[in-house]
């Protein structure tokens, strides 16, 4: 969150945007089984081009949601600075994927944004990105282009967007290289970026650095810039993170080149999931037969050395399920309502195996569990009780 | 008292344990052989017992369920060599179910070298990698990169992170290496780059 420009007038139109992060890290049973909130507290020493060096606190809370199709990444920054100034940012980005063939996939994004500084311009932005993506086991080549409309300030014309990119990726263990080179047009403004982005891990301390180069700009700046972040986990919900460095001005965005140090604690707002069933995997219609179209079972631990299990089955009259923890003897789930089959067992922390059958029919995989070939001719659902 | 009691005399008298008699008589002696010698080189009883149970309610042939307890006994004690004596029997469980799904014993021990137990975790989540169609050895490589400093519960959320990215069409074997280094936000999100932690 640079201060760019941003005028007052637009602070009222920062606050729906505000509204649905905040609603949105409410909420976080709506979608808690792939969703994560965080707050970032910290402060920074921070010299945007122009300007002295000053001191700020900064607010950060961030959300992510990831769907089979979808995604959205919600963000937003306040920040104080030793001026009594105040900086407000946020951006929410949106994705869909389209369903993969082969190695190939597409992707299109939205991408919605503002800011505002102090009684300074403010700038709002809205990017459409299409992207299409090649993934493999050693890397992948991303070709993106970006289009949209910029804002400066409430009295200006929207400044239209342009960019392409090109970013190839390189896997190597523990160590992810991105190389990207792009061209982008706002308004008169035009600029080019060469960059290469590492992230490696080593056990829990994640450190990410950025080094690029910006050429042939026109009213974008040039020069060589770079960044450096690194976090470590303290425990399941805080974690640490500092980084700094130096980057470019974004005219898409708004932003004006700085240079920054800041150090941060990251709370996570978001409960780890009790949920323990995984989402369900590829099925392989191997020998048992392949399960009952839209089964899903799901585990949640109830009073110690018991677990609820949901079982979302087609409409029947009797669903049964079996396995080790029952001594391998059916019983019966309880309906609960449309479709969701409830019964809850002592069941010990471990590797379990279950099936599943309706109405009397063949002993099945649930979804929702690992399928693995069986002893017997058939197939069992495995899952694993922390 | 009086269940404490029982389980001690079924635990010193298996074959009065009343769970056999859902076996045909012969199926029952040949069994309960299979489980008092894996029971006399240490191996536990329950998964086996369990094996031949879960055959008795699928009807399956005598044969059959005396093979499936036999292969159960030996998978256990393959298990137990890679991962050690002290290797409770959900650990060994997980080890079985690792070693059906590709893993090699060598990495069952790697695995246990490089974690403090338990391992369960550690193991299953290897075996269901393997099972969604990662390679063992990637899925091995990726396991053995975690094990050292992963909770269980880091373990299961790389777990469906990595099913997630399978789902989306990821090959498997990219999806568990991009994973085990935390890249979520570099794979996804293209368009947020800028957006770095801790930035003002």
């Amino acid at each position: 969150m640079r201060p760019r420009a941003a005028l007052s007038p637009a602070n009222h139109k920062l606050a729906p945007l505000l509204a649905v992060t905040a609603l949105l890290l409410s909420a976080p049973g709506v979608v808690r089984a792939q969703a994560k909130a965080t707050i970032d507290l910290g402060a920074s020493l921070v010299r945007y081009d122009g300007f002295l060096l000053s001191s700020a606190a900064a607010i950060t809370p961030t959300f992510e949601w990831y769907g089979r199709r979808a995604a959205l990444n919600a963000r937003g920054t306040f920040l104080r600075f030793e001026s009594g100034n105040r900086s407000v940012q946020g951006s929410v980005v949106g994705w869909l994927f389209a369903r993969p063939s082969k190695d190939w996939r597409i992707e299109t994004s939205a991408t919605a944004g503002g800011s505002s500084y102090a009684d300074f311009a403010s700038f709002w932005h809205l990017l459409g990105e299409f992207r299409v993506r090649r993934d493999t086991e050693r890397g992948g080549l991303w070709v993106a282009a970006t289009g949209g409309r910029t804002v400066f300030g409430s009295s200006q014309e929207a400044r239209p967007v342009f960019a392409a990119s090109v970013t190839a990726v390189q896997r190597r263990s523990a160590l992810v290289l991105m190389f990207s080179a792009g061209r982008a047009f706002v308004g008169d403004t035009q600029y080019s970026d060469i960059g290469m982005t590492a992230r490696g891990q080593y056990h829990r301390f994640v450190l990410e650095m950025l080094v690029a180069a910006r050429v042939w700009s026109l009213g974008a700046g040039e020069g060589v810039y770079g960044e450096a972040s690194g976090s470590l986990p303290l425990n399941k919900r805080w974690s640490v993170v500092m980084s700094g460095g130096r980057y470019p001005s974004d005219p898409m965005r708004g932003n004006i080149a700085g240079r920054y140090i800041s150090a941060a604690l990251r709370f996570r707002i978001q409960r780890p999931t009790r949920s323990i069933a995984p989402l369900p995997l590829r099925q392989s219609g191997a020998n048992g037969g392949d399960p009952p179209p839209s089964t899903l079972l799901t585990l949640t631990p109830q009073s110690p050395g018991y677990v609820k299990l949901v079982l979302q089955a087609p409409p029947a009259s009797l669903v049964e399920v079996a396995g080790d923890f029952t001594e391998w003897r059916p019983i019966s789930l309880g309906q609960t309502s449309e479709g969701r089959w409830e019964v809850v067992v002592p069941i010990t922390a471990g590797v379990h195996q279950i099936n599943m059958r309706i109405d009397g029919g063949p002993w099945t995989v649930p979804g929702g569990t690992t399928r693995l070939a069986g002893d017997f001719g058939d197939e069992v659902g495995t899952f694993v009780v922390p | 008292m009086i269940l404490t009691a029982l389980l001690l005399v079924l635990a010193q008298n298996p074959a009065q344990d009343p769970r056999y008699d859902r076996l045909d008589p012969d199926t029952r002696a040949r069994v309960i052989t299979i489980v008092d010698s894996a029971r006399g080189v240490g191996l536990p009883s329950e998964p086996l017992i369990h094996r031949a149970l879960e055959g008795a309610m699928k009807s399956a042939s005598s044969e059959r369920i005396v093979v499936a307890v036999r292969r159960l006994a030996a998978d256990l004690g393959t298990a137990r060599l890679a991962l050690g004596a002290k290797a409770t029997t959900p650990e060994l469980e997980a080890g079985v179910a690792a070693l059906r799904a590709g893993a090699s014993p060598a990495v069952l021990t790697r695995v246990r070298e490089v974690r403090r137990p338990p391992v369960t975790m550690a193991l299953a989540v290897l075996a269901d990698l393997v099972a969604s169609g990662v390679p063992a050895d990637s899925a091995a490589a990726a396991i053995i990169v975690l094990a050292p400093s992963a909770r269980d519960a880091e373990l299961a959320e790389f777990r469906r992170a990595v099913e997630r990215d399978i789902a989306l069409g990821a090959p498997p074997a990219a999806a568990t290496s991009v994973r085990s280094v935390g890249v979520s936000s570099v794979q996804v999100d293209a368009t947020a780059r800028g957006a770095q932690p801790g930035k003002p």
